[in-house]
């Protein structure tokens, strides 16, 4: 039971106790899932203290102190009783600080210092700094997308993070940099006693049988006094009824005024209405013409509340249309790498079905240059992908630019082959997202493959095959999306020059040192890599071509053509069994799809006893191969299309040929 | 809150010490004395700001609690304390994270055994600094110096 401005008179005085409570929404996250949670507030009389309870970190528990400085700094008093401030669901653990606005919130509401119309319908979060001031939270667009499941519309955050909400159709967002710019004087003409007179006061005293003292008076909290006062004696407490009792209906109408109907148009109002006296409803009517924010009658003198007003704070879809910026464009294009059209290739099949590539070359033919070119021919991400992407990028506290809108384009994870593995796949003891999650479709990057420690590489056998990561901990077991194209590139040798026919350099690494070389790389993380491509170092036809620039229809725009309309093909194949790339394909789904002509049934059956493949690669070559046949647009997988996928598996065959 | 639940011991507000006894341990009676006048001044400057002083010195097994009065139906508990010289750092400053947590338990037990359990609560401190003759220069009231 909580009380609502308008009704707030009846429950507040029951069986001679207050019943101070209020309840106000607020969210966490969970993974990369926002959670409501309710905040509610309970103040009771008895020796003041302030208890958080519902499983709150230390980030919580500390939040005490900010918003009590917060309320004192915006001219509030916060209330010198025992505080309880309960977080439901109670055996959720929270983390986080942004629950700072709704437990500030909650205790001016709940210990009347404030009118909060339309509290039940709002989503409170953010930081709060020591003056009232608001710091953005990581995570808003999960938190916001939640509330909004949670049939809640409107949402008060820092105005940082106003933008990243707003990527959240059908919900009212309220942005504002400091607490103060929520409230209003319910009357302008109220004096404010004591107010901003935090100070102190000085007099001289007479003391019997000693001289007169020097006396000062320090006050902490404003009007406490007066605040008490109101909430003491019988007497007193009754008179306060009285004029609550005469202003409920104007308040009524004043708080319909406010909101629009479907915010607030709540059975009580409604019911209040219903009572109104001829002269009140008139002057209800002449408050909605006006919007005004005075209110008439007894209220005028006595009430030293303040209304929260929204309207003006309300970001407009106009607003928001204006601050949008277009993503500013790449200029990476695969026309400025000369010759290596069999890598282009292979790059245009690994974007087309999101399939794994390894580039293997000495040093300086182009595979980084190359792999760093792949987000430029990848299709856009649709818009559940990019809620998604977003959301992932909000929750690590990386989506930094929301005046962009929702990410676009498909990420691009490089990370340093130092990283551990909690770095790769997520951790912490509260776990956030790795760089497979943060890959999230888009392409993961390992440059020098063998560089990275082997037990990094390991970890990402479980992604690769699953499309997530689940995080175990104590509390809880986390699970992260993780769906990315793995590229990788490494030279053949540790000196780099085995096999390149180079001029100058020739391989002088031992047998034994190339076989360490090329252990660190494991044969299951090998097997589930489709493309194993070699980059040649370029002849000197290449070099002449390049020169002379000569286009060879490997650019970036033309390349793109031709993954769209592979990936197009696949979405209107796969459309509604929930997957949208060949590399998705298993089970019944593959077997489905994957229509081979005669003789490339033989070939295949042939590729696989001859070179002694696994069943997890002959799946692997029949999806690539489905790619390619897509990619040549036909339905039926041909021979060459079989014999194409199975020369892509070059490690392989190397290992087995010994 | 009930008037007639206050009552203000009358006796506690004169502040009779201005003699300096002779006694064998001097040093510790000085501080007796002291701390006795600082305690009496704050009664009389409450009594006099409207306050109705309830209890003076109530002691338990976990503290004592200098003075406890109400005012606009509020209990307030007041720590007093006081200073002769600035060489020990400010009066207000010994009222530490410790003496304040002292302060709560022994005010919980109050509350308890004298059955004011739905009651509003408030801790002040009165700081008290006097000359070299035990006479009151200044005294500084800190009102919710803490919670």
């Amino acid at each position: 039971m909580y009380y609502t401005p308008a009704d707030w008179q009846d429950n507040v005085y029951r069986r001679g106790v207050f019943v101070m409570y209020g309840k106000l929404f607020s969210a966490c996250l969970q993974g990369i899932h926002g959670v409501m949670v309710e905040v509610e507030t309970d103040l009771s009389n008895g020796l003041p203290m302030v208890s958080i309870i519902g499983l709150p970190d230390s980030a919580i528990r500390e939040s005490v102190e900010r918003v009590r400085s917060a309320i004192k700094n915006c001219g509030f008093t916060f209330p010198s009783q025992r505080v309880t401030i309960n977080l439901a669901p109670a055996d959720l653990r929270k983390e986080g600080s942004a629950f700072d606005l709704a437990i500030a919130m909650g205790i001016l509401a709940t210990s009347d210092q404030i009118i909060f119309p339309g509290q039940e319908k709002m989503l409170l979060i953010g930081e709060l700094a020591l003056d009232g001031a608001l710091r953005p939270v990581p995570g808003v667009l999960s938190m916001v997308d939640a509330a909004r499941q949670h049939g809640l519309t409107s949402v008060i955050l820092p105005a940082e993070n106003a933008m990243e909400a707003a990527l959240v159709e059908g919900v009212r967002i309220y942005g504002i940099k400091h607490m103060n710019e929520l409230f209003v004087e319910l009357n302008h003409n109220h004096s404010t006693p004591s107010r901003t007179e935090t100070g102190v006061e000085v007099f001289t005293m007479g003391v019997p049988g000693q001289p007169p003292m020097i006396v000062k008076k320090v006050t902490q909290a404003a009007s406490l006094q007066s605040v008490a006062a109101a909430h003491s004696t019988d007497a007193e407490l009754s008179e306060h009824t009285v004029i609550s009792e005469d202003s409920k209906d104007s308040k009524a109408a004043q708080i319909e005024s406010m909101e629009t109907p479907e915010a607030i148009g709540t059975a009580q109002n409604d019911e209040h209405s219903g009572n109104m006296s001829p002269v009140e409803s008139v002057q209800a009517q002449s408050n909605q013409n006006d919007s005004a924010i005075e209110l008439p009658g007894p209220l005028k003198k006595s009430d030293p509340r303040k209304l929260v007003h929204l309207e003006p704070l309300l970001l407009s879809r106009q607003h928001i249309r204006e601050l949008r910026q277009s993503a500013p464009a790449t200029h990476e294009d695969y026309a400025d790498v000369f010759g290596q059209q069999h890598v282009k290739r292979a790059l245009m099949i690994a974007a087309s079905g999101m399939h794994n590539i390894l580039l293997l070359g000495p040093p300086g033919t182009g595979k980084t240059m190359l792999i760093k070119r792949l987000p430029t021919i990848l299709p856009p991400l649709t818009e559940e992908e990019a809620l998604e992407v977003t959301k992932i990028l909000s929750v690590a506290g990386r989506f930094k630019d929301s005046t962009a809108g929702l990410v676009s384009t498909r990420p691009f994870r490089s990370p340093h082959h130092s990283i551990t593995v909690p770095g790769l796949i997520g951790g912490s003891s509260i776990p956030k997202p790795g760089e497979v999650s943060l890959a999230h479709q888009g392409i993961l990057f390992l440059d020098e493959l063998p560089e990275f420690p082997r037990s990094v590489l390991e970890v990402l056998r479980q992604p690769l095959e699953d499309h997530e990561v689940h995080i175990s901990r104590a509390r809880a077991v986390f699970t992260f999306p993780a769906n990315f194209l793995l590229a990788g590139s490494m030279n053949p040798c540790p000196c780099g020059y085995l096999g390149s026919h180079h001029p100058v350099h020739h391989c002088t690494c031992s047998d034994a040192q190339i076989a360490r070389y090329r252990a660190k790389i494991s044969g299951p993380l090998l097997d589930r890599i489709d493309l194993q491509i070699e980059v040649p170092r370029p002849s000197e036809r290449d070099w002449q071509q390049s020169e002379r620039f000569q286009p060879d229809g490997y650019d970036s725009a033309s390349m793109r053509d031709i993954v769209h309309r592979t990936h197009e093909r696949q979405l209107k194949r796969y459309a509604g069994i929930g997957i949208q790339w060949n590399s998705q394909l298993s089970g019944r789904w593959l077997r489905e799809h994957t229509h081979l002509a005669a003789d490339a049934n033989l070939l295949l059956e042939a590729a696989f006893e001859q070179l002694g493949m696994s069943m997890r690669a002959r799946d692997r070559v029949l999806k690539l191969a489905r790619t390619i046949a897509d990619l040549e647009e036909k339905n039926q997988i041909e021979a060459v299309h079989i014999a194409e996928a199975i020369q892509y598996r070059q490690l392989d065959r190397k290992k087995t040929g010994g | 809150m009930n008037k007639s639940d206050l009552s203000v011991n009358a006796d506690s507000l004169c502040v009779a010490h201005s003699d300096r006894s002779e006694h064998t341990d001097e040093r510790q009676d000085d501080r007796k004395l002291k701390g006795r006048i600082a305690e009496d001044t704050a009664a009389y400057y409450l009594d006099q700001q409207g306050y109705q002083v309830m209890t003076r010195n109530w002691r338990c097994r976990s503290g004592e609690l200098d003075i406890i009065a109400a005012v606009d139906g509020i209990i307030v508990i007041v720590e007093v304390r006081s200073r002769s010289g600035i060489t020990h750092g400010t009066a207000a400053e010994s009222v530490d994270w410790r003496k304040q947590r002292q302060i709560r338990e022994t005010a919980e037990v109050y509350a308890y055994a004298t059955h004011q359990y739905n009651q509003r609560f408030r801790y002040d401190v009165i700081t008290i600094q006097m000359n070299s003759a035990y006479q009151v220069v200044e005294l500084e009231h800190i009102i919710e110096a803490f919670r």
